[in-house]
């Protein structure tokens, strides 16, 4: 027993020395990992996938000199579906192509005004197990797919890693655009009485230099690209374009305002600008129904700080004023809101901020009936906007540089 | 009656068991989640559900503590003689053997969609079938210590996952509190909760083994406590992170631990929920085979089950091959058929045993605890 009981655990043993690894291993070495997708529809009717596939190899690392190649290659194929067109990168791609590390996907203008264009996209990223459904999600704005996968970054060597810091900053710094993950998307798409919004990544041309002999190791950036505003979508089509002053308005409404600008005169001197920085907000929807009728009132508060100043600066005990610049931001941001609102009703029709949800969450049973109609309710619709705004500090200065 | 088998389990090692049964539906793939509708009001159905199998649970413990010293097949035999109590001992195994079986699949399945996704299926489930049938064949106690080391982790990890996707929750998600299509459209989720905690009829194998019998009730009630409020809190926190996207995961827990992602650093703990999975089902897997092993050795009078091992193992794999042709059949099979027939199978053998026992008594050639010796 004793014997056979070695024996059996030598066999296991060796064993282990055949059946290492797994079925389907694949070296890293033989991976080329996607850093930046984006899709559109063709010109002759089929689904175009352009991809960035890092370069390894030309990626310096530490202490190494700096390899005067771009680390990524650019490669695009077609096929009828999304999975077809994608598969099809195995023809050109000698590496196999790996999605996992994918953190930014750009939908061009074209697929994005189809109907069911966004959505067969979001099925292969919802449905498959290798790419990642919080990479975020951008429309392209008046560009060709391949014209923005053009784009370059000088602050970043891999363009993948540009949009996405581009969307954090965007998101977090200015807040006139709101980059969701494909996630965020996807359940935006399927809530009830909201429509999706996707930051609008946009094209820089910028004038191409001809490197000199002296400067060996300088790239020279041709295209950039920028976030520019609010692509707003009906359903899973594309309807219009915000702009920046439009779409902070949404973000208003939706509670995404993090930080930004607002800049309004000065109450002391009326030619003098102010600019105030964006601090703590909040908002709140609030449905009613009056006589049956349904009518919104959006309720925005926020903190601000004193950011800078062209003329003077009020004195601290001058209620007044200061009262004065409370009342012109909260202006400032109610113009904002006003003007999202109008594009929203009058021209897209499209309820991108979500007041439908805000009835189904307060009227459930109404919502039952006024859903099927939504689209004739929606643009006709009585929105109030209150905004309570606040001066509350004033950084680190409690006068101006006065000029003598 | 010979026990067959001389491990006994702590009260813990019980709990635990009794915990990772009922938890395995909802981290490898938890077909309540398609029957749901409104993904705000999906929590009450596990309630529901719930508070349905606390009476069911109560049931099958009480049959069980009537006699303490033998297993849910040795009473059957007792209760309703030779030819009845084969055939409903033999209706009961099945029902082990069948969630041992479809378990393995599960698995098998959500490793081939999750992780190996080239591997033939076969290998992975002969391989594991290999492991359960081995480590069966060795006695309940290795599974249940197992189970006593791994609960606290699978619990953890569930928790875990759902407390790091709170960036992406959205509370709004979870309102209105509102059936828009009746009350009725709780039925069939709630069915589906409660046809997992039919597979509580596992504690009729174990309780015998159990150090202090007594000890049962509270521990299974405990049980079912412990594992309504994980079901209600990874409910709520899937039904804020996908919305109305919470109905369409295959692998809901997996689709969770997927969208973590905090500080650009903690990302990525999927296969987490892989170690869960595999972990989980494997002790599920084990303690069905386990009691379908032993109970068949005891129903046909053998004098040890561990020859039955091995064999039950080769077949376990070849039916959970033959029986689903894809997990779209096994779903398909777990939203509809399994809940009708589990429900109303359990009802049938509690109401039918204890019909026995309460006309055995009556008659007055019951068998009390006396004379078992």
């Amino acid at each position: 027993m004793r014997i056979r009981g070695k024996v059996l655990l030598i066999c296991l043993f060796l064993g282990c020395l055949f059946s290492s690894g797994c079925w389907d291993r694949v070296e890293i070495e033989d991976m080329g990992l996607v850093t930046l997708a984006a899709f559109d529809r063709s010109e002759d009717g089929l689904i175009k996938v352009s991809v960035h596939i890092a370069k390894p190899f030309a990626i310096s690392g530490a202490g190494q000199d700096i390899i005067d190649e771009k680390p990524f290659w650019p490669v695009t194929t077609t096929g009828h579906t999304v999975f077809q067109a994608i598969r099809n990168l195995a023809s050109e791609s000698p590496r196999q192509v790996f999605w996992a590390h994918c953190r930014v996907v750009l939908i061009g203008e074209r697929l994005a005004r189809e109907a069911a264009g966004m959505a067969q996209v979001m099925d292969f990223f919802m449905r498959d197990l290798e790419p990642r459904n919080n990479a975020q999600l951008l429309v392209v704005k008046g560009a060709d797919i391949q014209e923005i996968m053009s784009a370059r970054f000088e602050l970043e060597r891999q363009p993948g890693r540009g949009f996405e810091g581009l969307s954090k900053v965007v998101e977090a710094r200015k807040s006139t655009a709101l980059i969701p993950t494909i996630l965020e998307f996807c359940r935006e798409l399927e809530t009830d009485g909201l429509e999706p919004v996707l930051g609008a990544a946009e094209i820089v041309h910028r004038p191409t230099e001809q490197p000199q002999q002296s400067m060996l190791h300088e790239t020279v950036v041709s295209n950039s690209a920028r976030i520019s505003g609010l692509g707003a979508f009906k359903g899973d089509r594309l309807v219009g374009w915000l702009n920046d002053h439009q779409s902070r308005g949404v973000l208003w409404v939706r509670g995404k305002v993090k930080s930004g600008i607002i800049v309004i005169r000065n109450p002391l001197e009326e030619n003098r600008l102010i600019s105030l920085e964006i601090g703590q907000t909040s908002s709140k929807i609030i449905p009613k129904l009056i006589d049956g009728r349904p009518v919104i009132k959006v309720r925005i508060e926020l903190d601000a700080v004193f950011a800078q100043t062209q003329g003077q600066f009020p004195l601290l005990s001058d209620e007044k004023t200061w009262a004065r610049m409370e009342s012109r931001m909260a202006t400032a941001i109610h113009n904002e809101v006003v003007s999202a609102l109008k594009v929203a009703q009058d021209e897209l029709e499209s309820d991108i901020f979500g007041f439908g949800r805000a009835f189904y969450g307060k009227y459930p049973r109404e919502w039952q009936v006024m859903k099927d109609n939504w689209d004739e309710i929606f643009p006709t619709l009585d929105v109030q906007v209150e905004v309570h705004g606040k001066i509350v500090r004033s950084s680190l200065a409690f006068r101006t540089v006065k000029t003598r | 009656m010979n026990l067959l088998e001389r491990g006994r389990i702590s009260g813990y090692q019980y709990f635990a068991l009794l915990v990772i049964t009922r938890l395995v539906p909802v981290v490898l793939i938890c077909p309540t989640v398609t029957l749901v509708n409104n993904p705000a009001t999906a929590w009450v159905n596990d309630i529901i559900g719930s508070l349905i199998a606390v009476l069911l649970v109560w049931l099958i413990v009480h049959l069980g503590l009537k006699y303490p010293d033998q297993t849910i097949i040795g009473y059957t035999k007792k209760l309703l003689g030779p030819i009845v109590g084969m055939l409903v001992g033999f209706s009961i195994l099945w029902f082990y053997f069948m969630i041992a079986f479809s378990v393995l699949r599960t698995l098998g399945e959500t490793v081939g969609t999750g992780l190996l996704e080239e591997t033939p299926i076969q290998v992975f489930l002969i391989s594991a079938a290999f492991l359960i049938a081995n480590s069966a064949r060795n006695g309940m106690e290795i599974n249940a210590r197992i189970a006593g080391i791994t609960m606290p982790i699978i619990i953890f990890l569930l928790l875990l996952v759902v407390a790091s996707t709170s960036n992406l929750m959205d509370p709004g998600y979870l309102r209105p509190f509102f059936f828009g299509e009746g009350f009725g459209e709780l039925i069939w989720p709630s069915a589906s909760v409660l046809s997992f905690y039919t597979e509580y009829l596992i504690i009729g194998m174990l309780l015998p083994y159990l150090n202090n019998p007594r000890s049962a009730m509270p521990l299974s009630m405990g049980a079912v406590l412990i594992i309504v409020l994980i079901l209600v809190m990874h409910c709520l926190g899937m039904a804020a992170v996908f919305g109305p996207l919470f109905n369409s995961a295959s692998h809901p827990a997996f689709a969770l631990a997927r969208m973590v992602s905090l500080g650009d650093f903690f990302e990525r703990i999927e296969s987490l929920i892989a170690v869960v999975w595999i972990l989980g089902a494997g002790i599920k897997v084990c303690l069905f085979f386990w009691a379908t092993a032993v109970g068949l050795a005891q129903l046909l009078d053998l004098k040890d089950f561990r020859p039955l091992a091995y064999p039950l193992g080769a077949l376990m794999v070849v039916i959970s091959i033959l029986s689903y042709e894809s997990l779209i059949g096994l779903m398909d099979v777990l939203t509809q058929a399994m809940i009708v027939y589990s429900i109303s199978f359990l009802i049938l053998i509690l109401s039918a045993l204890y019909l026995a026992a309460i006309i055995k008594n009556y008659v007055g050639d019951g068998i009390s605890n006396a004379d078992q010796g």
